[in-house]
């Protein structure tokens, strides 16, 4: 067990360096590295989408909340006067609002509904950003979205979050501390209890469980890291759209699931893996255009139909091998 | 085979269970229609504190109905449920296993993709406090506590008599050793009034002999009461202190398994839905 | 009769064509939803594909429309076919719920990138069905819209009596209430799920051929009825073919009055709100069972 801990922890190593080194491996290419503050947004989407898988729920409008997130942290800054910190958190806090409110009627009802809603929920959230002028633009949208006040650091003095190269080590901090909030979280006691959960559902509420809380407070969580990536992505763009093919798209959601499917959902990092391999393959892909999506949607039906485990759970049929000789499985 | 009553570590205690009290759970006018059929109808009982009672009767005479309902998973139609005086007809489950009624299902429900452990400590769910952000600092308290409720836990499998299957996937042990771990999970939740719905099915007379003597056990040490749904007369008449009858919903008799199981009347009634006895 | 009353029954009747076509659409989707448990999340997809057969026929082969809609019919009823057996089958070691979610979502790309590929993006049409209007209520009503209505209304009626009265009807019925005592029956699952999939994607090729002849086509066509469907299916409840008919009247109702009075967005949230209360009230929609 230590031995795997100890690969765990070269394999993190390794990956924290490489992501401190891209900007300068990608030789400051401006667009390069915009893709990769995309890939990062997404990491965190996906790994909270997972965190609702957890529960056996899928959530096909994960991006509702990730708009939320991204409109509210918008004008907090343009017409509330907060800066970059205090608006991000509120922004994410007001996504696990609107969940906690939601959560309620969603995951009362059967799992294919609650898929159903959440995907209607996203689009509604969606057309009425579309529409409402006076608060999001309309369908001119969003436009003038600042970047965080530049910030003093002890090396580099002031740095300013206008160029794409600070705020990707920006978002890279925040999707760090994120993610490991997530880590954290899985391996507590409410992990624990959510595992409990989607393992025995009428024998959790038997044992003293409030299973329906404890769905919502998942709910919550996860969108509240949607709005955190919804945020960070707004003050990048520096203009927001709901249009169809926006980011807050039913598109969007689609792809994200993908992602967590590629990667393989019963792993942390699964989500992480799915993300940058398909976003990888999707830019090596662009200049196929229209074929784009199609070889996307292609990868995503063989991976699932033949891999269920996704690309993590390669790894671990290969290492299974050994297990099998050891019965008892361990915890 | 002795059942541990106390821990510490900064866990919730429940206060200690003394003396029986006179009667811990009461049903008045119990009714439950599936369809337009009563399965349960003006149901009157008296458990009380400290008695293994046995609840008896042929097939489809709606003894597993009353367990659900007092255990929180069906809604009756009509009448009232009293726990030690509070009245908890419309509470969900999981509310009234916080007042200590904890269930063992018919049917072997444990938590699949799980270990024997890990079944236990999710059954400890309510001897486990702390909140969601205490996790980011407070990593010392979580460890101790995780240490006491696996040290807990331990316990409680040594006295099913699983201690050596910690590791072992619940869903790979065999009946009887599923069965005893759902009785573990049920204790885990240290319930004072615990539902047994027809603990001995698929048992062997070893393994029944086993089971019996475990909830005496948990009668004499830790003053637990049961109430237990079963068909198989010989365990009644060895567990129970007190037995009564259901028939389509009605409650026909009460007393000892002795008298109830020579009623000419309870007789007619099994012989008549051609019941084993 | 004046322009502005014109053009009011012009949209009235547009509307109600087009909840007609909803309807056609969400029936497809609940009927694969309830009998073979998949979300189907490409069934806007077939829906568009469908509207494009009845394109490449009329356009490059020249052959009739109506032939054209029938073919379009046969055509998605047998890719459906392919669809169930070898895509949407399910099996032990594949997750039930996710599996279908994310095949249909990868086969929803392949589509309409397919679509985008092979027609480009610049909306088509097809020929209308019936030329000219017909006096009705004083005003002008053009013929195809009511065609479309009728060919709805034939469509629903034959699915209602192939369901009551054939065999096949009421074997895929039983199916769906309860798998196992249908297999005691000697009803081979497989062989319904292949049928209703090949049903449901002909009534979604049918609502999309209509649609198209009375809108434009373009690729990305088929997710504004898919997301109609979806709420139908919420509202009338789950495994209800009544419940999505009167979901369906519901929505038309809704999409019909809720803009003019209150605006396009309060229009958006109007059917989610009344999804959450309905569901609130009976979390398994308004006749659904399950």
């Amino acid at each position: 067990m230590s031995k795997k801990g100890g690969l765990n922890a070269f394999v993190l190593g390794a990956a924290a360096i490489l992501a401190l080194l891209m900007p300068a491996i990608l030789a400051h290419n401006e667009y390069l590295i915009s893709v990769l503050i995309l890939i990062l947004l997404n990491i965190l989407m996906v790994s909270s989408l997972r965190t609702i898988a957890l529960l056996r729920e899928i959530s096909l409008g994960h991006v509702g909340f990730s708009l939320i997130g991204s409109y509210a942290s918008a004008l907090f800054m343009m017409k509330c006067g907060l800066s970059f910190w205090p608006a991000m958190l509120a922004s994410g806090l007001l996504s696990a609002a609107v969940a906690l409110v939601l959560g309620y009627p969603f995951l009362r009802v059967r799992g294919i509904y609650f898929s159903i809603l959440t995907l209607l929920t996203a689009e509604t959230f969606r057309l009425v950003a579309f529409y409402w002028r006076g608060l999001t633009g309309g369908t001119m949208g969003l436009v003038g979205v600042p970047s965080p006040g530049p910030i003093a650091l002890p090396l580099l003095g002031t740095v300013s979050f206008d160029e794409t190269g600070a705020y990707y080590y920006l978002t890279l901090v925040v999707i760090a501390v994120c993610m490991g909030a997530l880590y954290l979280i899985e391996r507590s006691h409410l992990g624990f209890t959510w595992r409990a959960i989607k393992n025995g559902e009428e024998l959790s509420q038997s044992v003293g469980i409030n299973v329906i809380g404890y769905k919502i407070i998942n709910f919550a969580i996860a969108s509240f890291f949607a709005g955190i990536a919804g945020s960070l992505f707004a003050h990048y763009q520096h203009s927001l759209s709901a249009d169809f093919t926006s980011r807050f798209g039913v598109v969007t959601s689609i792809y994200l699931v993908v992602y967590m499917v590629v990667g393989g959902q019963r792993s942390f990092l699964g989500p992480a893996v799915g993300t940058i391999v398909l976003t990888v393959i999707s830019e090596w892909a662009r200049p196929m255009k229209e074929y784009q999506p199609m070889i996307i949607g292609g990868i995503a039906i063989l991976v699932v139909l033949f891999m269920p485990g996704g690309l993590v759970g390669l790894s671990h049929v290969v290492g299974r091998r050994d297990k099998r000789l050891d019965p008892g499985g361990g915890m | 085979m002795v059942f541990p009553t106390s821990w510490g570590g900064g866990i919730r205690d429940w206060t200690p269970v003394g003396v029986c009290e006179l009667e811990i759970l009461q049903t008045r006018g119990l009714t439950k229609f599936f369809g337009g059929l009563a399965a349960v109808n003006e149901f009157d009982l008296n458990v009380n504190g400290g008695e293994i009672l046995g609840l008896i009767g042929p097939n489809g005479a709606g003894k597993t109905t009353v367990l659900s309902m007092i255990a929180g998973t069906l809604m009756p139609r009509a009448g009232r449920i009293t726990l030690e005086g509070e009245d908890i007809t419309r509470w969900p489950a999981y509310k009234r296993t916080r007042r200590g009624i904890a269930r063992v299902f018919q049917r072997n429900a444990l938590f699949q993709d799980m270990t024997v452990l890990e079944n236990v400590l999710a059954g400890s769910h309510l001897r486990a406090t702390h909140g969601l952000f205490e996790i980011f600092y407070k990593r010392a308290l979580i460890l101790r506590q995780a240490k006491v409720l696996q040290d807990r836990a331990m316990d409680i499998l040594r006295f099913v008599g699983l201690d050596k299957k910690t590791g072992q996937n619940a869903v790979s042990l065999p009946h009887g050793g599923q069965r005893l771990l759902c009785l573990a999970v049920a204790l885990a939740a240290d319930p004072r009034l615990l539902l047994l719905d027809e603990p001995f099915t698929g048992m062997n007379v070893e393994e029944v002999t086993n089971i019996i003597s475990l909830v005496k056990a948990l009668r004499d040490e830790r003053g637990i009461t049961t109430i237990v749904v079963e068909h198989n007369m010989r365990a009644v008449l060895d567990l129970c202190d007190r037995a009564v009858v259901l028939n389509y919903g009605n409650k026909m008799t009460e007393g000892t398994p002795q008298d109830v199981i020579e009623d000419p009347a309870v007789i007619e009634a099994y012989l008549g839905v051609d019941d084993a006895l | 009769m004046n322009l502005q009353v014109q053009m009011w029954l012009q949209a009235v009747v547009n509307g109600v064509a087009l909840g007609w076509l909803y309807i056609v659409m969400a029936l497809g989707l609940t009927w694969i939803l309830s009998i073979m448990g998949i979300l189907q999340l490409a069934h806007g997809e077939v829906y568009m594909i469908g509207a494009y057969v009845v394109y490449y026929l009329c356009s490059s082969l020249g052959l009739n429309v109506y032939f054209s809609i029938l073919v379009s019919m046969v055509v998605m009823a047998a890719f459906g076919i392919f669809l169930e057996r070898f895509l949407f089958r399910a099996r032990a070691d594949r997750d039930p719920v996710l599996t279908p979610i994310v095949v249909s979502t990868g086969l929803s790309l392949i589509m309409t990138s397919g679509a985008v590929a092979g027609f480009g993006l610049y909306e088509k049409s097809i020929p209308r069905l019936l030329y000219g209007s017909v006096r009705l209520f004083g005003g002008a009503v053009p013929k195809d819209r009511l065609l479309a209505i009728a060919f709805s209304a034939a469509a629903l009626l034959l699915l209602f009596l192939f369901l009551k009265r054939s065999r096949w009807g009421q074997a895929i019925m039983a199916s769906s209430q309860n798998r196992e005592g249908a297999l005691l029956r000697g009803i081979n699952p497989n062989q319904m799920a292949m049928i209703s999939m090949a049903i449901g994607c002909a009534m979604a090729a049918l609502a999309g051929a209509l649609a198209g002849s009375i809108l434009m086509l373009q690729p990305y066509m088929g997710s504004q009825p898919m997301l109609k469907g979806l709420v139908i299916i919420v509202l009338g409840g789950l495994g209800s073919l009544p419940g999505a008919f009167v979901g369906g009247m519901l929505l038309g109702l809704i999409d019909g009055t809720i803009p003019v009075i209150f605006g396009p967005a309060a229009a958006a949230l109007a059917p989610l709100i009344i999804v959450i209360l309905i569901l609130l009230i009976r979390p398994t929609g308004m006749f659904g069972h399950e």
